[in-house]
C-alpha cells in the first residue's frame, strides 16, 4: 500500500500540473471562440 | 526568401504540438523520475514547481518572445540585437546538431528493440543482452571496437525520417508530423501509465517516488537539481524554441503558449515518473529483491528494466514491448526534428541555399557523425559528450541568453511586447526572474560543476578521454560558432535596436 504522504504528494503534483494545463487550454479556447464570434 | 515571406505555422494547435513534441524526449523518461527519487521523493516537487514558475516558464516566454519579435533563427535574432552577439546564436544551434548525432543512435536502439520485442530476444538477462550482445561495449572510449550494423542501419532510418519531415518545411513537414506524433505519444504514455499502475508491486515503486523527505529541502543541491531538470527538460537555451516561434504569425499569443508548452512537458514528466516507478516496483516484486536494487537511472531504464518487466507480464508481452519502444521512437523523433530545424533555421537565414539542399547536406554530415556512436565505444563517448554539452554548453548558453536579453534587449520592453497579444499578461516578477534569478542559478550550477570536475574526472573515465570528447567538443563548438559568424549574410540584417541595445 502507498503511504498517505506519498498519495498526497502525487495527487497535489498531478493536480497542479494537469490542472494548470487545463486552465491555460480553456483560456486559449475561450479567447479563440471570442475572436471567431466577433467579426473584424 | 525574405524574413517577412517565410513559412509559418498553419494553426496555433500545430505550433503547440510541435513545441511540446520538441520538449518531450527520451530524457523525460529517465531523468525526472530519478531526480525526484534522489532528491527527497515527493518533497522534490516543491523546488520543481518553484523552478517551473521562476525559470522554466519565464525562459520559455523569453525565447518565444524573442523569436517571434525577430522573425529568425537564433543566429539571425541575436545578430539583429547586436552583431557582436551573433556567435551566441550559432553556439546555441550547434548544440542540438551535435546532440542529434548521438540522440539519433539512441532512437535507433528503440527501433532495434521494436524488432527484439517480437520474440523477446533479450531472454532471461536483459542487462547482459543490452551491454554485451547488443551494444558490445568496448573497454575504452578510444577502442572503437567495430561498427554495430544493426544500430547503423536503424540510424540511417532515423536520419531519413528526420530529413523527410524537415525538408518539407514548417507547415508541410514539421507541423503535419507533430499533429500526429504528439497526441499519439500522449495517448500511448497514458496507456502505459495505467498498465503500470495495475501491476503488482506498483505501490512500492510509487512510494519511493512520492514519499516526501522535507528535511532535504534545506540542501542547495536539491534546488539546483530542480532548476537543472526544468531547464534541460523544456529544451531551453539551444535555439529550438526561438526557431519555432519565429514561424508564428504576427500578433500571436506568447504567454499562454509558453505556459501550455511547459506545463504539458511537466505533465509528461509526471506520467513518465509514475510509469517508470510503478514498473520498477513490479520488477522488484516479481524478482523478490529490494526496490533499490532495480532503481538505476539512465538509458538502462528503458533498455534493461522495461524488457525485464515485459518478460514478466502475464499476457501480450510482444505487443506491449513493441508499442513501448515505438513510443520511445516517436518521442525521440519529435525531438530530433526540432534539433535539426534549430540549426537549419539559422543556416537558411544566413546562407543562400534552398531548404531541401541544406537539409540533405546537414543530414549526410550528421549521419557521418552519428556513425561514431554505432561503434562499441559509442555509448562511452555519448556519455562524456552528453555530460559536457549539457552541463556546460547548454547551461552557459541559457545563462548568456537570459543575461543578454534581460539587460541588453531590456526585459521591460520584452514584457510589454509579449503582453501585447497574449491571452493573459505577465507582471514585473517576470523581469526579476530573467534579469537576476535565472542567471544566478545557472551561474551557480556551472561553477559547482566545474569544481566537481576538477576534483575528479567525470564518470571515472581516463583524463585524456574526458579531454578529447568532453572539453575539446565543448570548447570546439564555440570556435565553430565564431567561424560561422565570420561568414557574410546573404541579405543585410536589419538592425532591430539602436547601437548599444535598448537601454
Amino acid at each position: 500500500m502507498m503511504s498517505t504522504s506519498a498519495i498526497t504528494m502525487m495527487t497535489v503534483g498531478c493536480a497542479l500540473v494537469w490542472g494548470g494545463l487545463l486552465v491555460c487550454l480553456s483560456i486559449a479556447l475561450k479567447i479563440e471562440n471570442e475572436r471567431v464570434s466577433v467579426p473584424e | 526568401m525574405s524574413q517577412d515571406n517565410r513559412d509559418q505555422w498553419i494553426s496555433r494547435k500545430g505550433f503547440i504540438f510541435a513545441s511540446v513534441g520538441a520538449a518531450i524526449g527520451l530524457g523525460n523518461l529517465w531523468r525526472f523520475p530519478f531526480q525526484a527519487y534522489n532528491n527527497g521523493g515527493g518533497a522534490f516537487l516543491l523546488p520543481y514547481f518553484f523552478a517551473l514558475l521562476t525559470a522554466g516558464i519565464p525562459l520559455m516566454i523569453l525565447e518565444y518572445g524573442f523569436g517571434s519579435r525577430m522573425r529568425g533563427g537564433a543566429a539571425y535574432s541575436f545578430s539583429r540585437l547586436n552583431r557582436k552577439f551573433e556567435w551566441l546564436g550559432w553556439w546555441q544551434v550547434m548544440i542540438p546538431l551535435l546532440v542529434m548525432m548521438f540522440y539519433s543512435s539512441i532512437v535507433a536502439w528503440s527501433l532495434n528493440y521494436m524488432v527484439f520485442s517480437l520474440d523477446l530476444s533479450w531472454g532471461d538477462n536483459p542487462g547482459k543482452f543490452f551491454g554485451v550482445d547488443f551494444l558490445n561495449v568496448s573497454d575504452s572510449p578510444f577502442n572503437l571496437g567495430g561498427v554495430n550494423w544493426g544500430i547503423l542501419g536503424a540510424t540511417v532510418i532515423v536520419w531519413f525520417a528526420n530529413w523527410f519531415i524537415t525538408k518539407n518545411g514548417i507547415s508541410g513537414g514539421i507541423e503535419k508530423a507533430s499533429r500526429i506524433f504528439t497526441p499519439l505519444l500522449l495517448v500511448l504514455m497514458i496507456c502505459f501509465m495505467i498498465r503500470g499502475l495495475t501491476l503488482e508491486g506498483a505501490s512500492v515503486g510509487l512510494n519511493y517516488l512520492f514519499r516526501p523527505d522535507f528535511s532535504i529541502l534545506l540542501e542547495a543541491k536539491v534546488w539546483v537539481a530542480a532548476y537543472a531538470q526544468v531547464f534541460f527538460s523544456a529544451t531551453l537555451g539551444v535555439g529550438v524554441m526561438i526557431a519555432y516561434s519565429s514561424y508564428l504569425p504576427k500578433k500571436s499569443d506568447i504567454v499562454n503558449n509558453a505556459f501550455m508548452t511547459v506545463l504539458a512537458n511537466s505533465s509528461f514528466d509526471l506520467i513518465a515518473g509514475i510509469t517508470v516507478f510503478s514498473t520498477l516496483g513490479f520488477v522488484a516484486h516479481s524478482m523478490g529483491v529490494d526496490f533499490t536494487e532495480v532503481a538505476k537511472g539512465g538509458p538502462g531504464i528503458a533498455f534493461v528494466a522495461f524488457p525485464q518487466a515485459i518478460s514478466q507480464m502475464p499476457f501480450a508481452k510482444s505487443f506491449i514491448g513493441f508499442m513501448f519502444f515505438f513510443c520511445l521512437f516517436i518521442a525521440g523523433l519529435s525531438s530530433s526534428i526540432s534539433m535539426l530545424e534549430s540549426f537549419c533555421c539559422s543556416a537558411l537565414d544566413k546562407f543562400d541555399i534552398s531548404r531541401p539542399k541544406l537539409i540533405t547536406i546537414v543530414s549526410i554530415l550528421g549521419f557521418a557523425g552519428s556513425s561514431l556512436y554505432t561503434t562499441g565505444a559509442g555509448v562511452l563517448i555519448l556519455d562524456i559528450v552528453d555530460h559536457f554539452v549539457g552541463n556546460y554548453g547548454i547551461a552557459a548558453c541559457g545563462l548568456l541568453e537570459a543575461f543578454i536579453l534581460g539587460w541588453f534587449y531590456n526585459a521591460a520592453r520584452m514584457r510589454a511586447e509579449v503582453n501585447r497579444y497574449s491571452d493573459f499578461k505577465i507582471g514585473v516578477w517576470w523581469e526579476y526572474c530573467i534579469k537576476f534569478l535565472t542567471p544566478a542559478v545557472l551561474g551557480y550550477m556551472i561553477v559547482r560543476n566545474i569544481i566537481d570536475e576538477l576534483a575528479r574526472p567525470y564518470g571515472g573515465y581516463p583524463a585524456d578521454a574526458v579531454f578529447a570528447f568532453g572539453w575539446t567538443v565543448a570548447i570546439g563548438m564555440v570556435i565553430v560558432a565564431a567561424l560561422f559568424m565570420r561568414r557574410p549574410w546573404r541579405n543585410e540584417v536589419p538592425g532591430a535596436c539602436p547601437a548599444g541595445g535598448y537601454n
